[in-house]
């Protein structure tokens, strides 16, 4: 995106946070999506070891050997393991080489990256305030099962109260308080997509730790180095998608003249039963990219509609992975 | 210019607005802000060629809608327009006496008061100036014209509502204007009864109206006439008339001749000087010309003694032309004796002695002593089988009669008793000689009732024996063998004779001209309630005339001229059923033709040789003559001959006698073959129309009012409208439906 278009782009959130009226009853509603996310987060608690297989970089073992002296196990050796943990003493006994396994004493940490783009929070739909339920849900549950939870805004640098500095890239996201009532209230104000933020500034991922990314994945990027840049050194990783009903379905029959949300940029289309459908076929080409892409990467993907977020009080598709059990 | 009904239905056009507005709130639009255009870029690009093509269907659909929402408003207000079918029906009632016919010449001293009236062009008649004037009419294309023809008796001219000139033309071509009369009011009248009150009439003719109140009264007519006074001199009358001379059978010539001026108050006189030529028609020689002189509004008769030469030959008179040429010349031709056959056969030698005596000194009537069945008339005292259009006299032989001397009833429009005097006369009959049906010839209120004083007869029996010499006298008769003579029937038998019926079993209708229609069997002369003559008609123009008569006891054939008058009356009243023309000369345009019962149609040729099929009903054809001049008329297709009604008696007898038969109706069928043509002249002639001194040029018009009221009648228009809104909707559904 060109320097111009963003500098229009924050003159134009600046103008739009003007708006006292309209930004209050925006305030209230995510407000609310955080509070309810955060009641629908205690009911769950995120699985540790949610990862399943890690694709192309080999098998994994579930436990890893870890360096507490908490005594687990022995198990035969594998080419590879370190020789320290060969139990000497069983191996002059029964002459075979036996490796000792101790339990892991580390706490699990979950790095959320959240798309903060202004398409996140597309007009007329409940798509930013579903992307917050998700959120403060998936924090709530993952402090429930003691996760080091850090939350990452790619692509936006006007958080207040949370953001320290305002340029491009991926920053921290401040919570001063677990409780999501204490949070400042993502604006969703962001101006790079996810690859460009990514390319700026690459969170600073803990290795070794749980990463979810929620976006709606609509820029025209490669996903794949975005999704290698996500998962590289990570125990397992998720992407969210998370789509508006409007980013599903397209306009119905008629004139209508389209306009970006990022870029503000407008075209004019007349909308008939072979657009719709040119456009359905485009979207699922675009999901599939990702998804593939995903796939590659041993990243688990799974699409959510905010609007669907927002009326039920559950999270069925990250219950059905095995990410979130009901606590 | 249309007008509207409920003008208030335009507000219905604030539709319009409104649909424009629907149309440009559709097509806006509509503002849709999205995650991104990245999915759209491509499916934008690819799709603008049926972008386009959607963009149009709109237009097509907007206007559907809008000229449908125009149809219903405009129907809405009920309009009503002109139609190209809404001429004005008018009939235009045509003077067809020849008086239209008048040509103004040069000679005219009135010229400079024509100028005025804007008729002064010469060489053009009254007819001429109609023709113009009407032609002019139909240029406008307001009227269609019916043609009705004002002669003696109105006639429709060419076809139903002419609209188009070529038609008019082609229909005034037929107005010839060759009638002795106009009857405008009959025609007016007739017109009048067909069509109703909206109707517009024309007259044209050349005369105004009698009563000018009348017509002015009457807001449907327009009276037009271009006649102008003129003099004129014409033929008004001409009779030609067979005399006895010297030499033998000569003919004169009465002919009337009346010369009018244009202004019978001018005080000087014109004088005519002319001559009358007459004619013969066959070389166009002229036999005899005689000069007369004339002063105006005078008449003078001529009479004309014609040459044996030319007795019985067809002649054209002729005077000079004039203004009006109709009346300078016209047709006399010879009139044909008819004669008339008749066969006598009496066993009374007496009685026939007095027939033959009666029947000799009438000219034209020849006794046929030897074929009875070729005869008009049959005298016997026995039954006949009669031929078609075949008379018989039945003259029964009297065995006891009795001496009537009245009174006497008389059916007294019976043409065997015209002028006949009887009253005191002595009639000698069979006193039982009753009624033969009473019903029938039941006697009339005013007949007198009284029975007759009977004498007694003469018991003298010399008389009786010279009687019943008579009757056995074997004087030498023809011998009537055959079918024709059967044997003569019982008194009964004569009382109740068989009345015949046609083949479709219904009465026969009298054609006669003298007879009621309703009587078959009627009793011409009663004594009582004795029948002394009894006419008996048996069929189609076949007649039997009973006659109850003992002459010699009777003082009808001797005393007085009853007799000969009866016999004359009856050879008249034949002649009048003979073949050919009533009349040969004639100045009416409709006269009656007889012409053999198995004629059925006959060709009819007009002076200008122009031919047409009249049908002829039960032998009598009625011809309708308009144009003066000579006519002819020939039997174009006939029937076989019908054969005569028989009685039972008759056809035992018919088996006797084929033989005889054959040869009777041979001859008879080679007497009809003798003659199948006829001709006569038809003279329209009449002083009135010869009198051109109320012809005037003048204009009635009473159409104004009534045309703007006509035209003020529009056809309503709502009912398209509607159907044209209908269809534009149901047009621009199916358009969207398509489209979606």
């Amino acid at each position: 995106m060109s320097s111009e278009s963003a500098t229009k782009n924050l003159d134009i959130s600046a103008t739009q946070s003007s708006e006292d009226g309209a930004s209050d009853w925006q305030s209230k509603v995510l407000r609310d999506a955080l509070l309810s996310g955060f009641e629908l987060g205690n009911r769950y608690q995120m699985l540790p070891n949610f990862d399943g297989n890690r694709g192309l970089n080999g098998t994994m073992f579930r436990q890893r050997a870890g360096s507490s002296l908490e005594f687990l196990e022995h198990r035969d050796y594998q080419p590879g393991d370190d020789l320290r943990h060969i139990d000497w003493s069983v191996m002059a006994k029964r002459d075979q080489v036996y490796v000792k396994c101790f339990e892991q004493e580390s706490t699990p940490v979950l790095d959320l990256v959240l798309d903060h783009s202004q398409s996140m929070n597309l007009v007329d739909s409940e798509k930013a305030a579903g992307t917050l339920k998700l959120v403060a849900a998936v924090t709530t549950a993952a402090r429930a099962a003691h996760f080091h939870v850090k939350i990452w805004l790619a692509g936006s640098s006007l958080v207040e109260h949370a953001v320290a500095e305002t340029s491009g890239g991926c920053h921290l996201f401040q919570i001063p308080n677990p409780h999501p009532a204490s949070w400042p209230i993502p604006d969703f104000s962001g101006i790079q997509n996810l690859s460009d933020a990514f390319q700026e500034r690459l969170p600073s991922f803990r290795p070794q730790g749980f990463r979810i990314l929620i976006s709606d994945l609509l820029f025209d990027a490669d996903p794949m180095p975005i999704i290698q840049q996500f998962s590289q050194q990570s125990q397992s990783c998720l992407i969210i998608q998370v789509l508006a009903e409007d980013d599903i379905t397209p306009p119905s029959h008629g004139s209508v003249r389209i306009i970006d949300s990022e870029s503000n940029e407008t075209q004019t289309v007349f909308i008939d039963a072979d657009m719709r459908k040119r456009y359905t076929e485009a979207f699922n080409r675009h999901q599939s990219r990702w998804i593939e892409a995903a796939s590659r990467q041993g990243c688990r993907f799974v699409p959510i509609i905010a609007e669907n977020l927002i009326q039920q009080n559950h999270l069925k598709e990250l219950e059905e992975m095995q990410i979130l059990v009901p606590s | 210019m249309p007008f509207f009904l409920n003008p208030f239905a335009f507000t219905g056009l604030a539709a319009i607005p409104i649909l424009i507005g629907i149309y440009y709130l559709r097509n806006r639009f509509k503002r849709r802000v999205v995650s991104s255009l990245m999915l759209w870029d491509g499916i934008i690009k690819s799709n603008e060629g049926g972008q386009k093509k959607d963009r149009l269907q709109l237009p097509w659909m907007f206007f559907l809608e809008l000229f449908g929402l125009v149809a219903l408003a405009f129907a809405a207000t009920q309009p009503f327009v002109k139609t190209s079918s809404s001429r004005i029906p008018a009939t235009i009632v045509l003077d067809d006496s020849y008086s239209m016919l008048a040509t103004p010449t040069g000679n005219s001293n009135r010229s400079g008061a024509d100028d005025q009236t804007g008729v002064s062009d010469l060489g053009k008649s009254v007819r001429d100036r109609v023709i113009e004037s009407l032609m002019e009419m139909s240029k406008s294309n307001t009227y269609e014209f019916d043609l009705i023809l004002a002669g003696q008796s109105p006639r429709r001219l060419g076809e139903k509502n002419i609209t188009d000139s070529a038609a008019l033309t082609a229909a005034l071509d037929e107005w010839t204007c060759e009638q002795s009369s106009s009857n405008l009011f009959e025609a007016l009248e007739v017109v009048k009864k067909i069509h109703g009150p909206e109707h517009r009439i024309l007259v044209c003719t050349d005369q105004a109206p009698a009563d000018k109140a009348i017509v002015e009264s009457d807001s449907r007519l327009r009276w037009i006439s271009f006649g102008k006074p003129m003099d004129n001199t014409a033929i008004t009358f001409a009779s030609r008339t067979q005399v006895l001379s010297d030499t033998g059978a000569g003919e004169k010539l009465l002919v009337r001749i009346e010369s009018f001026s244009e202004d019978p108050t001018q005080p000087t006189k014109r004088r005519v000087n002319s001559s009358i030529k007459i004619i013969d028609a066959e070389n166009n020689r002229t036999v005899v010309e005689s000069p007369f002189q004339l002063t105006a509004d005078t008449k003078k008769e001529i009479i004309l003694e014609l040459p044996e030469s030319v007795a019985k030959r067809d002649l054209r008179l002729e005077i000079d032309a004039d203004t009006v040429t109709a009346d300078n010349q016209l047709f006399l031709l010879a009139k044909e004796p008819i004669e008339i056959d008749v066969y006598l056969n009496l066993d009374d030698v007496f009685f026939e002695k007095i027939w033959k005596d009666a029947l000799q000194v009438i000219p034209n009537v020849k006794i046929n002593e030897a074929s009875p069945s070729v005869c008009d008339i049959v005298i016997t005292d026995t039954e006949f089988v009669l031929q078609p259009e075949q008379w018989h006299i039945f003259c029964p032989p009297q065995k006891a009669p009795v001496a009537f001397a009245g009174p006497y009833a008389v059916s007294a429009e019976h043409p065997l008793v015209k002028g006949l005097p009887i009253r005191g006369a002595i009639w000698a009959a069979d006193a039982d000689k009753r009624e033969i049906t009473q019903s029938n010839l039941a006697p009339k209120p005013n007949a007198p009732s009284a029975s007759p004083k009977s004498l007694v007869p003469d018991s003298n029996p010399k008389n009786k024996k010279a009687n019943g010499a008579n009757a056995d006298s074997g004087k030498s008769k023809p011998s009537l063998k055959g079918s024709n003579l059967i044997d003569p029937p019982s008194d009964q038998d004569a009382a109740e004779p068989d009345i015949p019926k046609n083949e479709s079993g219904e009465n026969n209708s009298d054609t006669s001209p003298d007879m009621p229609s309703n009587s078959r069997i009627r009793s011409v002369i009663r004594a009582g309630q004795t029948g002394l003559i009894i006419d008996h008609q048996l069929s189609q123009l076949r007649r039997r005339i009973e006659l109850n008569l003992q002459p010699k006891y009777s003082t009808v054939s001797s005393s007085q001229p009853t007799w000969i008058v009866l016999i004359v009356n009856l050879i008249e009243w034949r002649k009048k059923y003979a073949h050919g023309p009533e009349f040969v000369n004639t100045w009416q345009n409709t006269q009656s033709a007889r012409f053999p019962l198995d004629t059925e149609t006959i060709s009819l040729t007009g002076p200008d040789q122009s031919t047409k099929v009249i049908p002829v009903i039960n032998g009598l054809a009625q011809i309708e003559m308009i144009q003066g001049g000579l006519w002819n008329a020939k039997i174009e297709s006939s029937r076989s001959n019908p054969e005569p009604e028989k009685s039972s008696k008759e056809k035992n007898s018919e088996m006797k006698s084929d033989e005889e038969n054959k040869v009777n109706s041979q001859t008879n069928s080679e007497t009809e073959q003798q003659r199948t043509e006829w001709k006569w002249s038809f003279y329209p002639l009449s002083a009135r129309e010869s009198n051109l001194q109320k012809a005037e040029t003048t204009t009635i018009d009473n159409w104004r009012e009534l045309d703007v009221n006509y035209r003020s009648i529009y056809q309503p228009a709502a009912w398209l409208l509607g159907l044209l809104a209908f269809g534009l909707f149901i047009t621009a559904f199916v358009f969207q439906h398509q489209a979606k």
